[in-house]
């Protein structure tokens, strides 16, 4: 009977851990894309102590319960860099926090554009993170190619 | 009519694991919508078909009755609260549906003879991370819905890459445990007569006769096999403490 339980238990971890991979990607607000890595945790804990109870032994158990102190770990510091960002720029949308790189993407641009034009922020005292300019692209040797004659 | 039906569903049942994704997936994206209600219904249907083809699939390999609803009621729960906590446009919500997650996979942990690790679990995750994250939430809320829990980022991409993910998933655990009622017999009887570990009391099977909720043979494996990981997962969480406590612990004005 083990064996048989043992692939629906795995099914369920899986579905769990790719629901959280969704979640994770979609969603824009910071706190539930945390709570999407959380719930990818569970399902790998599932999976863990499916595992154990299939071979016997309590190797699975024992790793669930470090994915569970980590996972404590994760929430903590979490939460804290959460709220050291909403004390910065007064909300917890990711992609304010898109740029640090040169441009941000196109898609990703337009996409926070036409979010923002049904609802214009009125009094949201949105500061962004003050970043140094990277300044122009250095002029670089020209690479000489050689080609066969 | 029948007859194409009857098809179907013979299609599905052959490439379950990559039907299932898809109905699923489908479900959740038309759920992700929060604009429009018929979508969300639609989404609500859709994701309900795929609960009951997932029944249909798991429970053709469950023998006993009473297990087989127990597995049903716990995975089903955890998955519907997992596709409502990720469609879920208001952050409290979604923290609460992620608790039910957490209590209906504790549920499959007890099934599996883990009830140390499923109190464990409910103390430290339904205790204290979501009260934390709650918590947070009140500290960060704002007033009325905000525009970025209503429009997701690139739902038709993820989508398509959370089926493919989740079917390949699917399709190797198939392939990996053949559905044969002998193989599962020879793997029973092999556990049993299998040689115990040496670390543990010399008994049939170590999860045959668990008192106490395992606590016990738990504690002998994570204090002989695993103390020098433990000893680092201590140390990990003093660490993040520190580090939490030197990351939020500016006040508001001071120079961050």
């Amino acid at each position: 009977m083990a064996m048989h339980a043992l692939q629906n238990y795995l099914a369920v971890g899986a579905i769990l851990f790719v629901l959280g991979a969704i979640g994770f990607l979609t969603r824009r607000n910071l706190i539930v894309m945390f709570l999407s890595a959380e719930m990818m945790l569970q399902g790998v804990s599932v999976n863990l102590v499916a595992f154990g109870k299939y071979h016997g032994n309590f190797q699975g158990q024992a790793f669930t319960i470090f994915v569970l102190t980590v996972a404590a770990c994760e929430a903590a510091i979490a939460m804290a860099l959460i709220i050291a960002i909403y004390q910065r720029s007064k909300t917890l949308d990711v992609s304010v926090w898109n740029d640090l790189g040169e441009t941000p993407t196109p898609s990703m641009a337009e996409e926070v554009a036409a979010s923002e034009k049904d609802e214009p922020p009125a009094d949201l005292p949105i500061s962004f993170p003050p970043l140094t300019p990277s300044g122009r692209e250095p002029a670089l040797p020209e690479r000489k190619v050689y080609t066969h004659a | 009519m029948f007859h194409l039906v009857e098809e179907l569903m013979a299609w599905i049942g052959e490439h379950w694991h990559f039907a299932l994704p898809l109905v699923g997936v489908l479900g959740a994206y038309l759920l992700l919508n929060t604009r429009r209600r018929d979508s969300q219904f639609a989404g609500c249907v859709v994701a309900a078909i795929a609960l009951l083809l997932g029944w249909a699939t798991m429970s053709r390999t469950t023998g006993d009755r009473v297990e087989g609803f127990c597995f049903a009621a716990f995975s089903g729960l955890a998955i519907a609260s997992a596709i409502a906590m990720i469609v879920q446009s208001n952050p409290v919500y979604a923290a609460l549906n992620f608790a039910l997650v957490i209590l209906s996979a504790c549920g499959l942990f007890l099934m599996q003879a883990a009830s140390f690790l499923a109190a464990a679990t409910i103390i430290v995750y339904a205790g204290a991370i979501i009260v934390t994250f709650l918590f947070v939430i009140m500290l960060a809320h704002q007033s009325g819905r905000s525009t970025y829990d209503q429009n997701p980022k690139q739902p038709v991409l993820v989508g398509v890459a959370g089926v493919f993910l989740l079917g390949a998933i699917l399709g190797t655990i198939e392939d990996s445990f053949p559905n044969h009622k002998a193989a599962a017999a020879a793997h029973e009887s092999a556990i049993a007569k299998r040689q115990p570990t040496p670390t543990l009391p010399a008994r049939q099977s170590p999860l045959a006769a668990v008192g106490n909720g395992g606590v016990l043979e738990l504690g002998r494996t994570l204090f002989s096999d695993y103390l020098w990981a433990t000893e680092l997962a201590g140390t990990v969480l003093l660490i993040s403490t520190i580090g939490a406590i030197a990351i939020a612990g500016h006040r508001k004005g001071a120079a961050i």
